[in-house]
């Protein structure tokens, strides 16, 4: 590999470099290379300086007041966990993160229902969704009509006078066997 | 503040101590307010953004992984905040719209020292960066963080976050080097 291919190398390194980001043998490589190149060794300067000079200088500032006042807010706007689950703070991709889920899950939900009623597999679904369109209420009240009228005939019939008729009938049948056993 | 320092303060918050809350947030107060003005250009979006972060990283402190800096957790909350309410315009017309009266007290170097002149034109020099650029420059310049981090956070590949980073840096050299010249 030539110089300029060594220093195009460097140029694309030089931040993990100054971060120490490669292996140690990469980085004794690099401290070489800058002991003897003039042109990396400036550019590494040249870059620490400009970095240097920006952190410096931050003019922008917000007023003691108002940074105050700020900070106050934050900390007492601490709520309950509860509230902070149905209604995060802060991004509106996290405001919104539940409701997302909430309707993901519903979607999810009328798909498995649909899925469920359009297989021709049995399922629990399907079931319960046939109970309740066959349903026939007018059948059921007709049942139920028949039974009640089954109800009146057993308690309108006189059981025990018909017990009695038979009672009297076996008796007279008995006497008149008794009868001809005599004679 | 040292870093043993900073995480007794976020175990005090933890804690629930509201009054650790501000010296915790106001090690970072300057570059990440400076951050979110520059990426959004507008003061008043900015306060916002800024509050919005202050409430997000106190609402989930209890979540923060000491295996992870707490600048670069406190400026990943921020760049999320800052990317969703981007999203909501067009990013190039939020770019460009940089209201002037704003930028005013960053761009007025009677205001400054002479000493922070060459900041001023670094400043102004990030202005001219894309919207990516500009993204990368200002987490590692800012948010302090790694470029792998920076690379997690942008959901970009590194070598995108490097070759972005790689390009800010000869923008704002050639920009330097043109104010000089003039």
């Amino acid at each position: 590999m030539n110089d300029k291919a060594i220093c195009k190398m460097f140029e694309k390194e030089m931040f993990l470099y100054i971060d120490k980001d490669l292996p140690d043998d990469k980085i004794s490589f690099w401290k070489e290379h800058l002991a003897n190149c003039n042109s990396c060794r400036s550019l590494l300067n040249d870059t620490e300086i400009i970095v240097g000079s920006v952190k410096e200088n931050y003019f922008e500032d917000l007023l003691d007041v108002k940074y105050e006042t700020m900070i106050e807010k934050v900390v007492q706007s601490k709520r309950s966990n509860f509230l902070e689950w149905f209604f995060p703070s802060g991004s509106v991709r996290e405001k919104y993160a539940f409701s997302f889920k909430l309707a993901v899950v519903g979607v999810l939900a009328v798909i498995a229902v649909i899925i469920s009623l359009s297989t021709n597999q049995p399922n629990t679904v399907k079931t319960i969704s046939r109970d309740l369109l066959d349903w026939d209420g007018e059948k059921i009240t007709t049942q139920i009509n028949e039974l009640k009228n089954k109800m009146n005939l057993i308690q309108d019939s006189n059981w025990d006078k018909q017990i009695d008729v038979l009672d009297q009938r076996m008796k007279n049948l008995e006497k008149e066997s008794d009868k001809f056993s005599f004679n | 503040m040292n870093t043993a320092q900073e995480q007794i303060m976020i175990q005090k918050c933890r804690n629930g101590e509201t009054r650790a809350f501000g010296p915790l947030i106001g090690n970072y107060r300057k570059q990440l307010y400076s951050y979110l003005l520059r990426l959004c250009g507008n003061k008043e979006e900015a306060e916002d953004l800024f509050q919005e972060t202050l409430i997000k990283t106190w609402m989930g402190i209890k979540k923060y992984s000491e295996q992870q800096k707490f600048s670069s957790w406190l400026f990943t909350i921020a760049h999320n905040s800052a990317m969703d309410k981007l999203r909501k315009r067009d990013k190039e017309k939020m770019i460009t719209e940089i209201e002037p009266d704003d930028l005013r007290d960053i761009k007025d170097p009677h205001k400054e020292l002479v000493s922070k002149e060459i900041g001023t034109k670094i400043w102004n020099a990030v202005e001219q960066l894309s919207f990516k650029q500009k993204e990368v420059f200002l987490l590692r310049v800012n948010g302090n963080m790694s470029f792998k981090e920076i690379a997690k956070t942008t959901n970009e590949p590194l070598n995108t976050v490097l070759s972005h980073m790689h390009y800010s840096i000869k923008k704002i050299k050639g920009f330097l080097g043109n104010q000089n010249e003039r």
